[in-house]
């Protein structure tokens, strides 16, 4: 967890040296936004482990398709990688490529969902909910709702 | 190899002469020399037991690895090598390679790797294993991924047929060994999670040719049943059994299918199997029984008519599949010999029915951290459903609490062995709980056709004992319906057992150590470390008249998935993290074949 709140400030920071840099402001800015877009769903009370909303039950619910390969808590098995870092590797446009259109890894096959909308129409939330995953912003496993 | 020949041109012209169609000639002679490991079980009925003794609980501490075989394919290593008369016959995962090894010297006489489209693996729900391969009349035969299945000449592994199963693209796949009975091979289906129909086929052992298939679910002919011959628990299952218990058309992709390992009596002419759960997993959209998803079935094995069905879990609300294997034993139940049918469900019940009849004889926890049920009804069969963790009651979008067992179930497919020395069954298990909420999902033909999330911890968060371990290796009694002795283990057990006269009982674990317990004590005799995480089944076989023990390494399965579960641990209040670390830390991906003996 320490490492990963060490790996967020170092992101954080970085980002504020190419803010000043007049470099892509907008652009970091928007993939940042992106990659953060979960922090609008994701509650968390001292001494307590963090609730989420319906939008993000949805994105988990999308990942059930994903924990047979990715396992039930987005850390890999034996065959799939860990999502958890995965996720610190690509932006959300490949993200989606590669959901929907499959990818031959190392060891694995990942299949194409395109045709899925159980998956599909989710895209967005189960993209936040392993951004969410990935930040160490939420454990795996099942989630309270706090909008309920 | 003469010999061999002789053997079959023998059979075959006794055959022919007295047209009697006897169980398989070849496999029974087979199975009838126990220095071979002829069958998935060792036998027709399952029992993974063998009368060899020369490895005994007195000498067992010494065992040395004798020699290894890298199979070059990583992934989930299932099932175990087949032995005939000096040849060993292994397999993988996909690809489903199949490797003839000479015993004597190790070379390979020759390798089979089909051609699969990979486009094949996707489909596969929980890893891409297959469970081995079945020997008879000169052929191996192979149960491909893809769904084909195969049949090749055992000398030189030349392809004699092959004959298309299923379609992948509909989310069929195939993972079990078949098995061989009199001139039919018989094979099942998998695909529960893609909403594919199980069924049982048999084809004919000479050309491939389809002999009947007969469905899980729906109309009467086609799962071949007859309301009023067909029985459960004595009873006639009535017109239309399956047909009523579904609502609408939801039985075409209702599940039920049939993946795991098949028995055989041939007194009774029955061959015995299970089916798996019915889909969805959101239980709300598929109200009644869902028959005859999560049953027994015992059907004629030169007709496929069912004589009896058992479902054990009416209307799964857990995906507690019921493809475990059919241990065929004769034991003293209630006081009288019985023939019995003992069966290991994931469900957490041990059952024990007459084979025969498919009177329900004892139904008892053999995992006492079972809570979803409070017992089974012994008149109607029925398991008394605890409100609480029922996942329909509770509804969808409710997550439903701490039910034990998990999905895996209490025990997954990974055989139980037998020993009619001890009159004990000694049981592979999983001691695992989990969490469970299930949704609306849409049904796309191919696709994954899931409706619920999951999570998996030990059952000690439910139970409160303070244990975080993930399975047991147990001895059953089967009469009483008790355990009698117990083993804790790190993980889940995902190997196949083995029992011997010797009175040593072998498994594996998935850290990868091949242990030999005492049969009556259960005292830990021997462990060594293999190369990799053991999901296979152990075995034994003579060459030379000198005993060896047999098993694959190669962590994979859902296991491999499985063992993910609960590893933030500090949320769940055990405190106990070192339990759940990743496999990862103990053991890596590798398929390899280690042999075990006694020094020269």
């Amino acid at each position: 967890m320490i490492d990963k709140e060490k790996a967020l400030l170092v992101r954080i920071f970085s980002s504020l040296i190419f803010l000043t840099s007049f470099v892509f402001t907008s652009a970091i800015h928007a993939d940042e936004a992106e990659k953060t877009a979960y922090k609008d769903h994701v509650k968390c009370a001292e001494g307590e482990p963090c609730k989420i909303d319906l939008y993000l039950t949805r994105g988990y619910r999308a990942f059930s398709q994903c924990q047979v390969c990715h396992g039930l808590d987005a850390t890999g098995s034996s065959f799939a990688p860990s999502l958890t870092d995965k996720m610190q590797e690509i932006d959300k446009a490949l993200f989606i490529d590669r959901v929907e259109n499959g990818f031959k890894g190392q060891i694995g096959v990942m299949p194409p969902w395109k045709e899925n909308p159980n998956v599909m129409k989710y895209i967005d939330q189960l993209y936040d909910y392993l951004m969410a995953r990935s930040d160490g912003a939420i454990p795996g496993g099942k989630l309270k709702r706090y909008d309920r | 190899m003469k010999h061999h020949l002789l053997r079959i041109l023998v059979a075959s012209c006794f055959a022919l002469l007295s047209g009697i169609a006897s169980a398989n000639d070849s496999v029974k002679s087979a199975m009838s020399n126990s220095g071979n490991w002829a069958i998935w079980g060792g036998d027709y009925a399952g029992t993974r037991y063998s009368e060899l003794d020369q490895i005994n609980a007195s000498n067992v501490k010494d065992l040395q690895v004798a020699w290894t075989f890298s199979t070059g394919v990583l992934r989930g290593h299932e099932g175990g090598p087949v032995v005939i008369d000096g040849t060993m016959f292994i397999h993988t995962p996909f690809p489903n390679k199949v490797f003839s090894i000479n015993i004597e010297d190790q070379t390979i006489n020759w390798v089979y790797e089909p051609k699969q489209d990979p486009d094949t693996i996707p489909v596969m729900c929980c890893d891409t294993v297959s469970r081995g391969v079945a020997y008879a009349d000169g052929k191996i035969f192979l149960q491909q991924a893809d769904t084909n299945l195969v049949a090749l000449d055992a000398n030189t592994g030349k392809k004699i047929w092959s004959v298309k199963n299923g379609d992948p693209k509909q989310g069929s796949t195939n993972t079990n060994a078949p098995i061989v009975i009199k001139d039919k091979v018989f094979t099942g289906i998998s695909g529960g999670e893609f909403g594919v129909r199980g069924f049982l086929a048999a084809y004919n052992t000479s050309d491939g040719s389809l002999a009947w298939k007969c469905y899980s679910t729906g109309p009467d002919g086609e799962m071949c049943v007859d309301g009023e011959k067909t029985t459960e628990l004595l009873k006639p299952i009535g017109a239309d059994s399956s047909l009523n218990t579904w609502e609408g058309d939801q039985w075409k992709i209702g599940g039920g299918t049939t993946w795991g390992w098949y028995s055989y009596d041939e007194e009774t002419n029955l061959v015995y199997y299970g089916t798996g759960n019915p889909s969805t997993w959101n239980p709300v959209v598929r109200p009644g029984d869902n028959k005859w998803s999560m049953t027994i079935f015992a059907r004629d094995a030169d007709t496929g008519m069912a004589k009896w069905v058992y479902q054990m879990t009416p209307h799964d609300e857990w995906d507690y599949d019921g493809v475990n294997e059919m241990i065929l034993a004769d034991i003293e139940v209630g006081g009288e010999m019985r023939k019995t049918l003992v069966h290991f469900d994931r469900n957490g019940f041990g059952y024990t029915l007459d084979r025969v009849t498919g009177e329900l004889l004892v139904a008892e926890k053999y995992d006492p951290a079972v809570n979803w049920a409070t017992h089974v009804d012994m008149e109607t069969g029925r398991p008394q459903v605890v409100a609480k963790y029922s996942t329909d009651q509770n509804g969808e979008d409710v997550n439903t609490e701490n039910v034990c067992p998990a999905a895996l179930g209490s025990k997954d497919q990974q055989p139980a062995a037998f020993s009619p020395k001890t009159g004990l069954f000694y049981v592979p298990t999983n001691h695992v709980c989990m969490d469970y909420e299930p949704f609306q999902v849409e049904y796309v033909a191919g696709q994954p056709y899931v409706g619920a999330t999951l999570s998996m911890f030990p059952a000690g968060k439910v139970t409160g004992d303070g244990t975080d371990h993930l399975g047991n290796f147990i001895a059953w009694d089967a009469d009483k319906g008790e355990i009698k002795w117990s083993i804790p283990e790190k993980f889940s057990v995902w190997s196949g057992a083995l029992a011997t006269a010797g009175d040593v009982v072998f498994y594996g674990t998935l850290d990868g150590h091949l242990k030999a317990v005492d049969a009556s004590s259960g005292e830990q005799l021997y462990s060594f470390k293999t190369p990799s995480g053991i999901i296979g089944n152990v075995n034994t076989y003579t060459h030379d008249g000198k005993q060896y023990v047999a098993v694959l390494s190669g962590v994979g399965g859902w296991a491999g998935i499985g063992m993910a579960a609960g590893l933030e641990g500090d949320t769940d209040g055990l405190g106990a993290v070192g339990a759940y670390k990743q496999l990862g830390k103990y053991t890596q991906l590798g398929g390899v074949l280690s042999v075990f003996a006694l020094p020269d």
